[in-house]
């Protein structure tokens, strides 16, 4: 069994005295693209900041691999378009560490984000300011960005919130290309569970403080997510999507 | 017209000019994140608790210049403080610093040798009124803040636009936006008691207003911002020494007409 780039081993989650999760075990090996799942409120984002580092565990053991490198997709909402910045300044920020203190990004660093432009279909792009670009653009230009880190550990949150059908897709298509062909290993958070269940490998449900988390396709099942959400559900596959669907009456599912 | 050259020439005016050149160039510099941070008000409640520092040091007889710059500290360290989902906004808390301070600094000049007057002085300020000895060390401290600032401003820049995602890069956003707070309130702990409280909020907002809306890359802000608030510190003196006018309110005009300017030509160019 190989060793997980990160474990949480009986970690209670929470701010102060309020605890927001308890006892989660979860393990994220190389190569998983592990999707995260649960309705708002349940914990997701406290969940994420500690992955992250920037919130300590309550209580349990929280270990990551050494040499760790976690490259961040933040919500794009979270970011003010008020600031004047392009894609590229963006981008560059991904670089800031390895430019240290006190020094500014050198042409290495810029060679770096063209790269990662590039990568992500931008290129073309790079000097355009991030407010004038669209949501599927933003989406790309931050992925850029956790990607110019040179991350082994991509972690996204929401990333198709607020995207239409054919630019989620295209924001999907890239994550999971970057999990197949680039071989990096995935966090995906989000609220959608149709849209984590068709592309994770395993997969975390959060529900009343706490975390179910398993296989994909074991948790996709009509039982367990009537367990987890506390109502009868449909779930039927089409085309190696899930569609998940609450049941209006105790009848069993059907195609229509 | 002579007589005019000899005021510009004269001592008080080059001292004057001296002093809002690096007032112009630090406050217009900062001003740039103030905005972008969307903090102006801060920057105002700083001013002006800094300002109830004054009157209490005239007060009890203490260093004008250190209670100033202790008290916008505190206000800084209090500023810098996270403020997650609370009972009350942000904005409240800002608005009931001012209001509190500015009732503090009323009551403590009210019981000054001077009085109202130095309210007055501390509100409206009067550049030309700065000591020549205040210069030299104007000039020492604002070189500090500025170069401390441009060494990091990528930092900076980060914490103030994703702070989470600097977080997640592994810094320590609380000791950032510290720094930064600290750097601002030392600026206006700094020539407070000096310029006075309106001015130095001028500086912070007006030049970086017309310049945003002017630039398109943040580094062009920055210059049009510094570029604005130099334009209004010699305009502003110039015309003020010219036509006889209170010189704070001069460049107050000037920052306004360059910030309306730039906001009109920024709509046209982008139309």
């Amino acid at each position: 069994m190989p060793e997980p780039l990160v474990r949480f081993h009986h970690v209670q989650l929470g701010y102060g005295r309020q605890v927001v999760l308890e006892n989660v075990n979860l393990d994220i090996f190389q190569g998983d693209l592990f999707g995260l799942v649960g309705p708002n409120g349940s914990g997701k984002t406290t969940l994420l900041r500690c992955l992250l580092g920037i919130l300590k565990p309550l209580s349990g053991q929280l270990t990551r691999a050494p040499g760790l490198r976690i490259g961040y997709v933040p919500q794009r909402e979270m970011l003010d378009a008020l600031f004047p910045l392009t894609a590229l300044d963006i981008v560059l920020m991904g670089r800031y560490p390895h430019a240290g203190i006190f020094r500014s990004p050198r042409r290495a660093d810029r060679e770096v984000a063209m790269q990662r432009l590039q990568q992500v279909g931008l290129a073309d792009s790079a000097h355009k300011l991030y407010r004038e670009l669209s949501g599927g653009q933003r989406q790309r230009v931050l992925i850029a960005r956790a990607l110019a880190v040179e991350p082994n550990l991509l972690v996204l949150d929401e990333p198709t919130n607020g995207l239409d059908l054919p630019t989620e897709a295209a924001i999907l298509g890239l994550i999971e290309r970057l999990h197949s062909e680039g071989g990096l290993t995935i966090v995906l958070v989000s609220h959608v569970l149709n849209v984590v269940a068709r592309y994770a490998t395993r997969m975390g449900v959060l529900l009343d403080g706490r975390l179910l988390a398993g296989e994909a396709e074991h948790l996709m099942q009509e039982q367990v997510l009537q367990e987890v959400y506390g109502v009868p559900v449909c779930v039927q596959r089409l085309d190696h999507h899930y569609i998940v669907a609450v049941r209006e009456t105790a009848k069993e599912c059907r195609d229509e | 017209m002579s007589e005019w050259l000899e005021t510009w020439r004269s001592p008080i005016a080059q001292d004057a000019l001296r002093v809002g050149i690096i007032l112009a160039i630090v406050g217009g510099y900062l001003g740039v994140y103030v905005v972008l941070k969307r903090i102006v008000f801060v920057g105002a409640a700083l001013a002006q608790v800094s300002a109830a520092g004054v009157a209490l040091a005239l007060l009890v007889g203490w260093n004008p210049l250190l209670s100033a710059i202790l008290f916008a500290l505190a206000g800084s360290v209090f500023f810098a403080q996270p403020y997650g989902e609370r009972r009350i906004s942000r904005e409240s808390i800002i608005g009931a610093v001012f209001l509190t301070f500015s009732a503090l600094t009323v009551l403590l000049a009210s019981k000054g040798a001077h009085g109202m007057e130095e309210v007055q002085h501390l509100l409206a300020g009067d550049i030309l009124a700065v000591a020549p000895e205040e210069v030299a060390r104007i000039w020492a401290l604002g070189l500090v803040v500025l170069v401390v600032f441009v060494l990091l401003r990528k930092e900076f820049l980060l914490v103030a636009f994703d702070a989470e995602t600097a977080q997640a890069l592994g810094y320590r956003t609380r000791i950032w936006e510290f720094a930064f707070y600290l750097l601002l309130g030392g600026f206006i702990g700094v020539v407070i008691h000096l310029v006075g409280l309106v001015l130095i909020f001028g500086y912070l907002v007006l030049p970086a207003l017309g310049a945003l809306m002017l630039a398109r890359r943040i580094t062009q802000v920055v210059g049009i911002a510094v570029a604005n608030a130099l334009i209004a510190t010699v305009a502003g003196l110039l015309v003020s020494i010219l036509f006889d006018l209170p010189t704070t309110a001069t460049m107050l005009a000037f920052m306004s007409l360059l910030a309306g300017v730039e906001s009109v030509a920024g709509v046209a160019l982008r139309s």
